[in-house]
């Protein structure tokens, strides 16, 4: 059955008196490293025959990607977040068997619309009156998730909460393992640094939040200087909210090469801003020990994309693409947050 | 004389970006094109180059085993350092051979570095840095123009 059509009988099976649904635009959304996401626009009549017209995104899993994520981990999240002051697009139906009507597991988000994600559009220069309000609420808006009490959240039913004292250890044992299982040659680099990440362990997380695990810009959705969704959600988990800050602030995604994360905002601004809506400390060492294991993580997702390439088990351009784009640039930033360059 | 394998990927990345991506309506088609457009003008200058870094940085790290081999106290160690030495350069030019010693000397490289790590006294510092000096150079290596940084 072509797409288009499958797409058009899942929703009359999922959404309450649908019928004669009717896929009038249906879009690849391009980037996304761990699922194909598609915009649908549906035309559908309910059961007193009156049309209606709604967006939607699909999540599918691809046959292979740059990051090994569950997709019921992310969807918990977005459940997690719906309704609070992270905005988050509704999380619908998720779907994780195997053979259904579309072919792979998946799940289904309603469409967040008017906004723009892609980062280039943040370094035009008529966006520049935006950019500082922006970089403000990015960290206002992590500030909130760092806040958010996780007991009673959705996600924590297919996640484990870490101890404090357990956080560094749990994620960096996971990101090494990702390197061991899909490093093709040797990687000195990283390996330097994950001895450097245990030699100098960071103390216990000051408190144990949710950790979206991929925030920066190009995850989220944005108009003018808010921000209306926060995405991409594959990598969340619990742990040290000095995660997020540091990954934020990673060098690969300073995309105007002027020291301003994300191309937006100080990184000094980012932390205050931080630090006032969380109340707790972002102390330059420990967050260094976060920059250098932000490093690690990076590479270990370059390396799982580049071995998926190789291996045949993926074919995108961007599993590719990355790979020649970013591991040896990696491997720069890491020198850098080891403080190893001249 | 046909044109050079660079110069003809220069010109697949040309045509792929200004051509093929102006006919393309789809934004996930478009990024394709811009990332394939892309990533063979990188790969181009990665084929030039590949032969010359691979044996300049195989050469490096024998050199860098031949003066390590003293100050490791761990015999095995010091042996496979010695042997890494004294092994003849690939004879052959192909990349992928180079590429397999590549792997084998970075290999002992991470294991001389976690050992020298762990030593005491100047000496050790001395080589540590020399270390940390292949590994900058390795990244200038392999560099590429239109890399990330």
């Amino acid at each position: 059955m072509e797409l288009r059509e499958a797409i058009a009988r899942y929703f009359e099976q999922r959404l309450p008196g649908c019928r004669d649904a009717e896929v009038t635009h249906l879009v690849r959304i391009p980037g996304g490293a761990s699922r194909e996401s598609w915009s649908v626009d549906l035309r559908w009549r309910d059961e007193h025959g009156v049309e209606h017209q709604q967006g939607f995104i699909i999540r599918r899993d691809p046959p292979a990607s740059l990051v090994k994520s569950e997709r019921r981990i992310e969807f918990e999240f977005y459940r997690s977040f719906y309704g609070t002051s992270v905005p988050v697009p509704k999380p619908l139906w998720l779907e994780e068997e195997h053979g259904g009507i579309l072919e792979r597991p998946l799940f289904v988000m309603e469409r967040i619309d008017g906004c723009e994600s892609q980062f280039q559009a943040l370094l035009d220069p008529a966006f520049a009156p935006f950019r500082e309000g922006l970089g403000r609420r990015m960290y206002e808006i992590l500030g909130d998730i760092a806040t958010t009490p996780i007991a009673s959240l959705p996600a924590t039913a297919v996640v484990d909460v870490p101890r404090p004292d357990e956080c560094w250890r749990r994620e960096l044992d996971y990101w090494e393992r990702m390197i061991d299982e899909h490093e093709m040659e040797p990687q000195p680099i990283a390996r330097a640094a994950i001895r450097w990440l245990r030699r100098n362990p960071p103390p216990p997380a000051q408190r144990v939040t949710a950790v979206h695990g991929d925030f920066r810009t190009g995850n989220f959705l944005y108009r003018g200087s808010e921000i209306y969704g926060v995405l991409d959600w594959e990598m969340a988990h619990f742990g040290d909210p000095l995660e997020d800050l540091a990954w934020s602030f990673m060098k690969a995604w300073q995309w105007a090469r002027d020291g301003k994360v994300g191309g937006v905002i100080d990184r000094e601004q980012a932390v205050r801003v931080w630090e006032e809506r969380t109340g707790l400390r972002a102390d330059p060492e420990v967050l260094r020990w976060w920059d250098v294991f932000s490093c690690v993580k990076a590479q270990g997702i370059w390396l799982t994309g580049a071995h998926e390439f190789a291996s045949g088990a993926a074919s995108d351009v961007l599993l590719a693409f990355t790979s020649y784009w970013l591991i040896n640039s990696q491997d720069k930033y890491t020198l850098e947050m080891l403080r190893r360059l001249p | 004389m046909i044109p050079e394998v660079p110069t003809v990927l220069g010109g697949l990345a040309r045509i792929i970006a200004a051509d093929l991506g102006a006919e393309v309506r789809s934004a996930y088609a478009g990024l394709t094109v811009q990332l394939t457009s892309v990533l063979l003008m990188m790969i181009a200058q990665e084929f030039d180059r590949a032969a010359a870094r691979l044996a300049e940085e195989n050469q490096a790290l024998v050199n860098l085993f031949r003066d390590a081999a003293d100050q490791v106290p761990d015999a095995p160690l010091q042996a496979e350092l010695r042997a890494a030495a004294a092994e003849a350069p690939v004879p052959s030019l192909f990349v992928s051979e180079l590429r397999r010693r590549n792997r084998q000397l970075r290999a002992l490289l991470i294991r001389l570095h976690e050992r020298v790590e762990s030593l005491e006294g100047d000496s050790a510092r001395v080589l540590e840095e020399k270390i940390w000096a292949e590994l900058i150079a390795s990244t200038r290596r392999r560099h590429l123009d239109l890399a990330n940084g």
